[in-house]
């Protein structure tokens, strides 16, 4: 490198066009700067992802006034927030009139039937606030709940001694999900109409959901079409993908969340 | 050392003399050009931005409520993110690779420093110190590290976020942080880049055909150490005007 300036260069007396200039290096040493932010950029990747974990329970924790009331809104994009990620496996999300809406209930059953909003709301109704726990890791805390226990609605239909499972469709022709005849009866498990205190929206599986409230958000099934009684149960959807059919929140899908609270 | 990489790339039917001086009025807009990225370089950047692209649009999709409603197939859209990230390196380990990356690695080598004019340069918002700018501006500099730093950690904390199921849950927990975080600041980083480029149309030619006019060159890179700067050397031709065209 020559140590030269411009205005002093020995070069200077060649006025040849395109000459008066200083050649690289003129200006000092060179500060690894550039590296420095490469380097940077990946330490505070790692850092966060090592305490990430705290610092977004934190922007969770101030952001919970902007977003718990919507599951939604601006506020739920900023990372960290909490908020819903509305999953659907086809090209969009049926959408239901509740008047049009009914749910059909077959199978091993002695008296299969179908019950529309109307009868659902009609039944003895049950309200849980608990957190929607997805697989993928986000959970929207204290969610209210309401609607009619599935328990409620399978001993109705009088399941024959061969049911030991349930199996659920979807509106959207395509999601599956199925429970233990045994997990179905519990009393966190119910046919949901309510969420977020308000009747269910479309992206959120309306007008009738399914809200399994220990079990990880796929098991949840949107737009809930039938309920059928099964000697055993065809894997759902994301369990032919890989998920673990049993999915407790803490304790499946090699996950160690905090239990649903 | 002057960078041997840098070659003046003539048009070919006015191609100047050997050995000449290149006359002002000549230079300036006479169509002569500078050879600013090579293939390698090219291929790198275009094959890498389409990638980016479908990575920042898949990611979209899966981040915002509204686009995941309308776009649905999530299945899909997921698949389609976790291998084109997981692709997202190849094109320039590639380039970096043989014989083919000399100047690649070269430019890369760039942008490690910046000098005390640059840096003056920058925080003048380029008022002050524009003699000191080369082949890249300081501005490019951290550009190319802001990127490069952001899509290591956006690479790792995907594959963690993927295949990370070993992991404590905490870990994916900030795993899944940082992404959102830097997928954020990256597309604003990336809108910036394209903003620049759509009104810098001549730099963006430079990587769309690999060369700039000689006149912009001189102008906006002053201290770009390319042969046409140079006084011409007593005697022989520099050899890379002896060679001929360059074929790359």
């Amino acid at each position: 490198m020559t140590d030269t300036t411009k205005g002093t260069s020995p070069e200077g007396e060649a006025q040849g066009p395109g000459t008066a200039l200083p050649p690289p290096g003129a200006a000092g040493p060179i500060k690894p700067i550039g590296r420095r932010l490469f380097l940077g950029l990946i330490g505070a990747g790692a850092l966060g992802t090592v305490f990430g974990d705290q610092l977004q329970n934190f922007v969770g924790t101030v952001l919970r006034p902007l977003t718990n009331s919507s599951g939604g809104g601006l506020a739920a994009l900023i990372p960290g927030a909490d908020r819903f990620r509305f999953y659907t496996v086809t090209g969009g999300y049926p959408v239901i009139e509740k008047d049009r809406y009914s749910l059909s209930v077959g199978g091993l059953v002695e008296r299969p039937f179908t019950l529309s909003y109307a009868d659902l709301l009609k039944l003895p109704r049950t309200q849980l606030d608990r957190d929607f726990q997805c697989v993928t890791g986000w959970r929207v805390p204290d969610v209210h709940w309401a609607g009619v226990l599935l328990g409620d609605i399978i001993d109705l239909a009088r399941p024959g001694a061969a049911a030991r499972a349930v199996e659920f469709t979807s509106y959207d022709g395509v999601y599956t999900e199925s429970l233990a005849l045994g997990e179905a009866h519990r009393n966190d498990v119910i046919v949901a109409y309510e969420m977020l205190g308000a009747p269910v929206t479309t992206d959120h599986g309306g007008p009738v959901r399914l809200y399994v409230a220990p079990m990880y958000g796929y098991k949840s099934a949107k737009w809930l079409k039938s309920i059928t009684l099964v000697k055993q149960a065809v894997p759902g959807f994301w369990e032919q993908q890989g998920y673990d059919i049993d999915a407790w929140v803490g304790n499946s899908n090699g996950r160690h969340d905090a239990p649903i609270s | 050392m002057r960078p041997s990489h840098n070659r003046t790339l003539p048009r070919p039917p006015r191609s100047p003399a050997p050995g000449k001086p290149t006359a002002p009025a000549k230079s300036n807009g006479s169509g002569e050009h500078v050879a600013r990225f090579d293939r390698t370089e090219r291929a790198v950047h275009w094959s890498t931005a389409v990638l980016v692209l479908v990575l920042v649009a898949t990611g979209a999709i899966l981040y915002i409520p509204a686009l995941s409603v309308a776009v649905g197939r999530r299945l899909l859209v997921e698949d389609t993110h976790i291998y084109v990230g997981v692709a997202l390196f190849v094109p320039i380990l590639a380039g970096m690779a043989g014989r083919w990356g000399v100047r690649l690695r070269a430019d890369l080598r760039q942008m490690k420093g910046l000098s005390g004019t640059e840096l003056a340069w920058l925080r003048s918002l380029g008022r002050r110190g524009g003699d000191a700018i080369g082949k890249f501006n300081p501005g490019q500099k951290l550009n190319t590290n802001a990127v490069g730093g952001m899509l290591v950690v956006l690479f790792v904390t995907g594959l963690i976020l993927r295949w990370g199921n070993f992991l404590p849950v905490s870990v994916r927990t900030g795993a899944t942080f940082v992404h959102d975080v830097f997928a954020v600041i990256f597309t604003i980083v990336i809108v910036g880049h394209i903003s620049f480029a759509l009104t810098h149309p001549q730099a963006l030619r430079s990587m769309v055909k690999g060369w700039v006019p000689a006149h912009w060159a001189r102008r906006h890179a002053p201290a770009w150490d390319f042969p046409a700067n140079r006084p011409p050397l007593p005697g022989r031709a520099p050899r890379w005007r002896r060679r001929g065209f360059p074929r790359w």
